[in-house]
Formats: C-alpha cells, structure tokens, sequence
C-alpha cells in the first residue's frame, strides 16, 4: 500500500506543516488505508495536545490590583523625577553662577599675569621750551615722537600730554602697545613682547658737527668770541 | 469615569477635557493626549505581557511583575510607541527579554518549586480542555527545552490564537520564517510528548 511513504508526512500534515499537493495525496491515500488513517488521528491527537498544553500554561490574566499598581508605581515615578529635578535646578544654577565668576576671575589674572612694564614719559611743560638734560636730544626725540604719532593717529601731540621716549622707528608698536593697555585689550604675551622692543636700547648714533657758519650779528653776544679766540 | 494621570496627579476626564479647552495646542493638552492614549493600551496590553512572560516564568507572581515592569518602561518611552502595533511589538519583546533575564537570574529548581505552589497556575489546569497537571509540567519542560526563537513563536501562537501575520508584526520578522520557526516548535515538542499522548486515555 505504500504506507512508508507516507508514515513521515503523518505528523506534518497534522501540524499543518505539509505542502497542499502532498497533502492530497495523504488524504487519498488514508482514506484506503485504515493503519495510516489511525495513524494521522493520533498525530492530530498530538499536535492538539501540544497546543492545548501550551495554551494552559499562558492563559490567565493579571491581577485585580495590577492596573491600579502600575498606576501608582507611575505616579512614584513622576512625582520622584520632578523631586530630582527640583534639587538639581538650584545646583545647576549655583555650578553655572560659580562658573561664571571664575571665568571672569581668569579672564583678568590672565590679562596681568606678565611682567607689568615699566614705560618712561616726561611731561612737558604747557608752555616754553623744555629743558632737557641733554640740549637738543630730548627736543628733537619729541619732535620725532610727535611727527609720527600725528602719522599714525591723525592728532596732533599736545603740550601738556604725557610722551613716551622711545628709540626711533620703535614709535609705532609702543604707541599701539599704549593703546592697547589704556583699553585693557593687551594679554600678558603682547605686554612682554612690547615691553621687550621698549627695552633695547636706544641707538645713538654719532653726530656729525658741521662746520660753524658765520654768526649773524643779533645772535653775537658780547661775552662770547664767535671766531673762538681766532 | 476614568481617572488620567498627569504630573503625578490623578484628574478625572472631565478635568483634563477643561484643561485642554482652555490651553488648545499647548504642553497640557499635548500629554493629556498622550495620557489617554496610554489608558487605552492600559486597557488591553497588559494581559498580553502578562502572558508573555507566564509562558516563561510559569509563576502568576513573577509573570505579573514582569508584566509591571514592561508596562512602566512603556510608559517612560511611550513617545515613540504611540503607534498600536508598535507598542504591542515593542511590549511582547520588553516583556520576553525581562522573563529570560529573571530565568537567568534564579535557578531552574526555584522556579518549578515556586509554580508548584503557585494556586493561580492550578486554577488554569483544571480546565477541561488542557491536560492534566502532571502533563502540563511535561509540556512545560519541552517547552523550555526549545531554542529562544522557537519558544516565542510557540507562545505566542498560543496567545489569544495569534494568527501568522500578527505574530510576524509582532516580531519584526517575515510570515514565512514565523510560520517555519512554529512548525518547527510544535514538531519538536509532538517528538517529546509522544510517549506522554500514548498514556493518556483520549478524548
């Protein structure tokens, strides 16, 4: 009858596992044959088995309390995240505060953390002539300061304003290093690097005596020999 | 009435509907929303974490308080699982991954122990179309004896008569796997069983 064949398509055919064309001939052939018939009501037995098994084993339903427990346990959840919450708010605000004070602290320490330096000014007087130590030196340094700080900034030098002494063709990077520092822009690194141009020292350069022309009569004085005793 | 929680505080409907009149389109009526939608998965998917994860654990205790948990984590990421099926997918795995992981974390003697005394797990034996208690362990044990993938399938077929298609939404996968992974499950379990079926009287 050929019931080999068809003794291991039994059980998938009672788990719905068979493929419809082989499930004909199955069906034809256990409708002849009573061994394979018994055969596929036990299989069909088992698989209804297996099922209402594990049916019973997940049937059943949550507690009465079950909702009103999630319930709550949502409500704990929520009202403990806005106590969270409500403690870190002040904390956050305070961290931010403290921050902000120590980046302003730092801010400042870093603008005075290079050596303070040391600038020479005279002062002229408001009127008259200066009197330097050194005739004609200091004059002609502030004549040359004053030319080029009216190239550079467009103003005159007043009489009465407080100059810098600086060597000459150094004039322009002091006075930027002046502005800077009157405006609290200047870090520590530009205050060192300027104060290190400041601080070379000054080229003197050797002056060259031209020959003594003949004085006109007003500047003759009656102490002095213009022809030096000639 | 229904009662709808919001910032910690139970408000009846009518009040949330008030809130909401008063402030269209704002945060209030945004989670008053999201609040009532959250009471209609309240309503039904419970029971199916529930069962979830007493086809694991076997224990109505532990089983319920799986089902707690998957619930509360739904509820915390419910923003994105606004979505029905997406919330029911998502809540099937949440409430399988924690079952397996309270498996792991206690031994396979506690747990026959605990659903040996568990009276709710008793009352479900005696009904007339499952199988005795003793046969019902014995499923149990082939049930577990089944790889994780076939397990699930195996479940949740048995779970309010899951058809095909909604166990594959359910799952993320295609109907075709879904459908070999359960033939394959309740093979594997009639091979085991065999010899119990031949000792029990039919009908």
């Amino acid at each position: 009858m050929g019931c080999e064949k068809y003794s291991g398509w039994l059980t998938d055919a009672a788990l719905d596992g068979l493929l419809s064309s082989k499930q004909g001939e199955l069906f034809a052939h256990a409708s002849e044959c009573e061994a394979c018939r018994k055969a596929y009501a036990q299989a069909k037995q088992l698989s209804t088995f297996v099922d209402a098994g594990v049916s019973a084993l997940v049937s059943g339903e949550p507690s009465d309390q079950f909702t009103a427990r999630l319930r709550s346990r949502i409500a704990n959840e929520r009202h403990a995240n806005r106590a969270a919450w409500a403690w870190r708010i002040p904390f956050a605000a305070t961290t931010a505060i403290v921050a902000a004070i120590l980046v302003i602290t730092l801010a400042n320490w870093r603008e005075h953390d290079g050596p303070r330096p040391q600038i020479v000014a005279i002062d002229l007087p408001a009127s008259g002539p200066a009197t330097p130590s050194v005739p004609g030196f200091t004059q002609k340094r502030v004549a040359h300061s004053s030319h080029l700080r009216q190239e550079v900034l467009g103003q005159p030098t007043l009489s009465t304003q407080s100059e810098i002494l600086v060597p000459p063709g150094q004039l322009t990077l002091a006075m930027q290093f002046s502005d800077v520092t009157e405006k609290r822009r200047a870090g520590g690194k530009d205050r060192v690097s300027a104060q290190a141009e400041i601080e070379k020292p000054l080229e003197i350069k050797a002056i060259v005596i031209e020959p003594i022309g003949t004085p006109s009569p007003i500047q003759l004085s009656p102490f002095a020999d213009p022809y030096g005793g000639l | 009435m229904n009662r709808i929680g919001i910032g910690g505080v139970w408000l009846i409907e009518t009040e949330i509907d008030a809130l909401a009149t008063r402030f269209p389109g704002d945060a209030v009526s945004d989670e008053t929303a999201l609040a009532r939608e959250f009471e209609q998965r309240l309503a039904d998917c419970p029971k199916l974490a529930y069962r979830v994860a007493l086809g694991v654990l076997r224990s109505a205790t532990e089983a319920e308080d799986v089902a707690q948990e998957a619930m509360l984590r739904a509820y915390r990421n419910f923003h994105r699982l606004r979505d029905r099926e997406r919330f029911r997918a998502w809540l099937v795995r949440t409430a399988w991954r924690l079952s397996l992981d309270r498996i792991r974390a206690r031994g396979r003697r506690a747990r026959h122990e605990q659903a040996a005394n568990d009276e709710r797990l008793r009352a479900n034996t005696q009904d007339v179309t499952a199988p005795p208690r003793e046969l019902t362990r014995q499923v149990g044990e082939a049930l577990d004896a089944l790889p994780e993938k076939l397990r699930i399938v195996m479940i949740l077929a048995a779970i309010e008569g899951h058809s095909t298609r909604e166990m594959a939404k359910l799952l993320g996968l295609p109907e075709g796997t879904v459908k070999s992974r359960l033939f394959l499950a309740r093979k594997r379990m009639a091979e085991k069983l065999q010899w119990a079926v031949k000792n029990t009287p039919a009908g």
